[in-house]
């Protein structure tokens, strides 16, 4: 369980301008969750997501995963052990010149036996479809393979949490596909805790639970459907709308009433049968 | 245009020939002896005994001498341009001059002395791209990493002066990349990249490198946390590869390099050619 009290966090805050990134966020998120996190650009999702893994410690207030406290410096490897993070890019984050190589990088650095290396690897290679590509130098890669490659390295480390800061962003349209693909296949598995920063709502309405956030504070937390019911306030922050709450509500405007929980179009279809 | 598909240098490429299964210890220990023994050199029968030498390390390590080759093309201007300057502005014993104009001379000896140079660089980016097209990043700073560790001893940060290592040859495609970018925007806006002389081509050329260098810090930066949220904390506490024990190619390989070079500069000694 990772659990947030009252966070903080301020960039330079020593400086003549200092940055407020983070007031007073609280939350938690429990084991098996798939969490989706939205919000404009610099509403702070990167720099709650960086404390997740202790790549930023709290300015005020306390980050606890699995009851491991994130500020205590010792405790850094074992909550990185924990926590991993896939980021934007995935041409940053690739290390190692060939696939196989780099997948076992983090298992590497934790320390692991040979042999349950290679055991972790080979599963984290299947599980990303990366099989065909395991010896290929990672710069011959599709950007969207690319992206699966630093997937399966963090899944290899056998990490329990994985936070994924915008991964598709920008990956091209089959790449956000596939890569969002393999996200959901991980889910399915409940093995791992997905926290997934996004701005794309196709991708938004497959997570159990949604926090908006807004000028570095939680605005909205609850399920999907909930919160694209409440157009108003996600217009207000100008996040997009998913196309079917978008259409019902312009359509009870002209007195068509469509209940708001609607999101999907094999839902609005059958609403629509029945009216 | 086509840099990114010329430029082979830093590049691995998978194989299992003889020169793959070196010991990267090995291979490293002999690099280095290598090129000593190439800057050494005075004498084109020394270069072309090493050049004999590559020939066989080529054929031996299943690459080939042209892929090689084509390697140096997105370069050749600035080797050409360097060359020119040399020649031009040689200054040593004059001996039998072909052309003068103000300052500008150009001896025989000049052109001599500059295409020997030219000659032993080439050497020297030949056997480097046999060692890093044989040998896989990670099995190399692994090497490099064992043959300093000793002087961790001393408070020397080996492990870190390793990994600074691998994150510049890890860019090296990628930037490569990014210039090729960087030039195509500049076409797309109407830059003339590839018209004039070679003075201002570099000139032109050397504008992208600001761009270039900001997005190179700004990588640097992203890689290092993906590496610190990987667990990355030095070498400390890191699985090695398998801690392969020399085997009787290595040994071989060792002696008939050294032996090779030992007997190339014997001869070329006893008949006075270096
Ligand atoms: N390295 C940094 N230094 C200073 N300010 C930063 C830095 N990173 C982010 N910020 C600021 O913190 C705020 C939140 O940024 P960020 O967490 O990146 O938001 P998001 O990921 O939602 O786009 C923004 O106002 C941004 O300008
Ligand atoms: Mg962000």
């Amino acid at each position: 369980m990772i659990k947030i009290n009252d966070l903080y966090f301020t960039y330079y805050p020593e400086s003549e301008n200092p940055q407020k990134a983070l007031t007073a966020v609280s939350l938690s998120i429990k084991e098996g969750e798939f969490v989706s996190i939205i919000g404009q650009n610099g509403s702070g999702k990167t720099t709650l997501a960086k404390h997740l893994n202790a790549i930023l410690t709290p300015t005020k207030g306390s980050v606890l995963i699995d009851g491991i406290n994130t500020r205590n410096k010792e405790n850094l490897w074992d909550v990185r052990k924990k926590v991993g993070m896939v980021f934007q890019n995935p041409e940053n984050q690739i290390i190692c010149s060939t696939v196989r190589s780099d997948i076992s990088f983090g298992p590497e650095n934790l320390g692991i036996n040979r042999v349950e290396i290679e055991n972790r690897v080979d599963k984290s290679i299947e599980l990303m479809g990366l099989s065909k590509y395991q010896d290929y130098p990672p710069h011959m890669l599709s950007i969207g393979l690319k992206q699966k490659v630093t997937i399966a390295g963090v899944l290899a480390m056998g990490t329990k949490y994985i936070i994924f800061d915008e991964p598709t962003s920008m990956l091209d349209s089959l790449g956000k596909k596939e890569v969002f693909e393999v996200i959901l296949n991980l889910r399915k598995k409940r093995e791992v805790t997905i926290i997934y920063i996004t701005h794309l709502m196709e991708e938004v309405l497959k997570s159990d639970r949604t926090i908006v956030m807004s000028e570095g504070k939680i605005v909205l937390d609850d399920s999907p459907k909930k919160i694209f019911s409440k157009l108003k306030i996600l217009r207000s922050l100008s996040l997009d709308v998913p196309i079917i709450p978008d259409i019902s509500s312009r359509l009870n405007k002209r007195g068509i009433s469509i209940p708001s929980q609607i999101i999907t179009t094999q839902e609005f279809v059958n609403c629509l049968k029945q009216l | 245009m086509e840099l990114y598909k010329n430029t082979i240098f830093g590049f691995y490429r998978e194989g299992d020939s003889l020169i793959h299964k070196i010991d990267p210890r090995i291979k490293i220990i002999l690099l280095i002896v290598i090129i000593i023994f190439i800057s050494f050199i005075r004498t084109f029968s020394g270069i072309v005994f090493i050049g004999l030498f590559l020939l066989l390390i080529i054929k031996l390590s299943n690459s080939s001498f042209f892929y090689i080759l084509k390697g140096l093309k997105p370069v050749l201007p600035i080797i050409l341009l360097i060359l020119i300057f040399q020649i031009i502005f040689y200054i040593g014993e004059p001996g039998k001059i072909l052309f003068q104009w103000n300052f500008i001379k150009i001896s025989v000896l000049g052109i001599k002395v500059s295409c020997f140079m030219m000659l032993k660089a080439i050497l020297i980016y030949f056997i480097s791209s046999i060692f890093f097209l044989t040998t896989e990043m990670i099995s190399f700073t692994d090497a490099m990493e064992r043959l300093i560790l000793p002087l961790q001893k001393i408070k020397f940060p080996s492990h870190e002066i390793v990994m600074v290592g691998v994150i510049a040859f890890r860019f090296v495609p990628t930037l490569v990349e990014e210039l090729e970018r960087l030039m195509k925007a500049q076409i797309a806006r109407g830059a003339d990249l590839d018209r004039g002389n070679l003075i201002v081509r570099t000139i032109k050329l050397s504008g992208l490198l600001i761009p270039l260098f900001i997005s190179a810090y700004q990588r640097a930066e992203d890689l290092v946390l993906a590496m610190e949220s990987r667990c990355y904390r030095g070498g400390e506490g890191r699985t090695r590869r398998i801690a392969k024990k020399l085997t009787i190619l290595d040994f071989t390989s060792f002696i008939f390099t050294v032996l090779f070079f030992s007997l190339t500069f014997l001869t070329i000694r006893y008949f006075r050619l270096l």
